[in-house]
């Protein structure tokens, strides 16, 4: 072995033993402080297949799936709440992101606080209840276009079609029909600058999209409610097993 | 496909960017951070990434905290 082959040896036990040293000193403060009840929040603009420039804040659905994944197997985890105060972002992540906390077979809980625009909507009531925080808004406004136009009646197929799933998914987990949606999206007299519908708070809910208006506290007793639901199907289960 | 109520222009436009910090995502005792390169192997937190909430309540993950790290077992985001 020569002298340079050594030295680089020695460095990278240097180096694992510096590893390990930092992976031991935490351990102690682990232990019995895990929490039965899991957050994910879905902040800024959802991010799709391109990395929006650093200036954005972003929510990474390569982030937010393994820990879906990670929720769903791990048997200490009995429930979901998941915070919202979103912008919007892409569409294919964002009902990604709805689909997996849809058919997730654990409680789950959404709760919107300040904004769950657009993409959020579908989010938003993906869970099995949702809340609303009293000042939230939620914007609902049509799918738009941009870039390069080639063929206008493709185009407006394949726009339609975007809509549609989002519509389809928000009817299918609310309690909103699709007539309404499709109205709240394309009122003209809402908003200034674009068509749409700004919903604050109590007027999501009175509209069907949202369960209830409430906070923190109302989520998790919400959620802590739906556990025990749950709790004697479980027993029940293994039982029969 | 985007569905926002940011405008694009907004979104994309890249004007006085100098090139990102180097930012990694590592795992220390099961807490998921992304922490950002100060030095060669000096870095601080810039986010925890985990679900658990009791994860953001440890003092020593808190973001702004240095951590050092030596440039090895590592993945770039």
């Amino acid at each position: 072995m020569s002298e340079e082959q050594q030295e680089q040896e020695q460095q990278n036990n240097e180096s694992n033993a510096l590893l390990n040293q930092i992976q031991k000193l935490g351990q102690t403060n682990l232990t019995g402080s895990e929490s039965n009840i899991h957050c994910l929040t879905i902040i800024g603009q959802i991010e799709g297949h391109m990395a929006l420039p650093p200036k954005n804040k972003t929510t990474k659905y390569e982030h937010l799936i393994p820990q879906l994944i990670a929720i769903e197997q791990n048997e200490k985890i009995e429930g979901l709440l998941v915070m919202l105060n979103t912008v919007g972002g892409d569409v294919e992540a964002g009902l990604a992101i709805a689909e997996m906390i849809s058919t997730i077979s654990k409680p789950t809980v959404t709760l919107v606080i300040g904004g769950g625009h657009s993409i959020g909507v579908p989010i938003a009531v993906s869970s099995d209840y949702s809340f609303i925080a009293e000042s939230a808004t939620m914007l609902i406004h049509p799918v738009r276009l941009n870039g390069l136009v080639i063929g206008v009646p493709q185009s407006f197929d394949y726009i339609e079609k975007i809509q549609e799933r989002i519509t389809r998914f928000v009817t299918t987990h609310s309690k909103i029909s699709g007539e309404d949606f499709e109205e709240l999206m394309f009122n003209k007299t809402n908003l200034t600058t674009d068509i749409g519908t700004n919903l604050v708070g109590e007027q999501a809910v009175e509209k069907g999209i949202i369960d209830e208006v409430g906070g923190v506290g109302k989520a998790l007793l919400k959620l802590h409610e739906l556990i025990d639901k749950q709790k004697p199907d479980r027993d029940e289960q293994q039982v029969v097993q | 496909m985007y569905y926002t109520i940011m405008p694009p222009e907004l979104i994309f436009s890249e004007s006085e960017e100098r090139g990102m910090p180097k930012q990694v995502m590592i795992e220390m005792d099961g807490v998921p951070l992304i922490i950002e390169q100060e030095t060669e192997s000096d870095y601080h937190i810039v986010q925890v990434i985990s679900s658990d909430p009791q994860h953001f309540l440890q003092e020593k993950y808190q973001p702004g905290k240095k951590v050092t790290f030596q440039p090895l077992l590592k993945s770039t985001i």
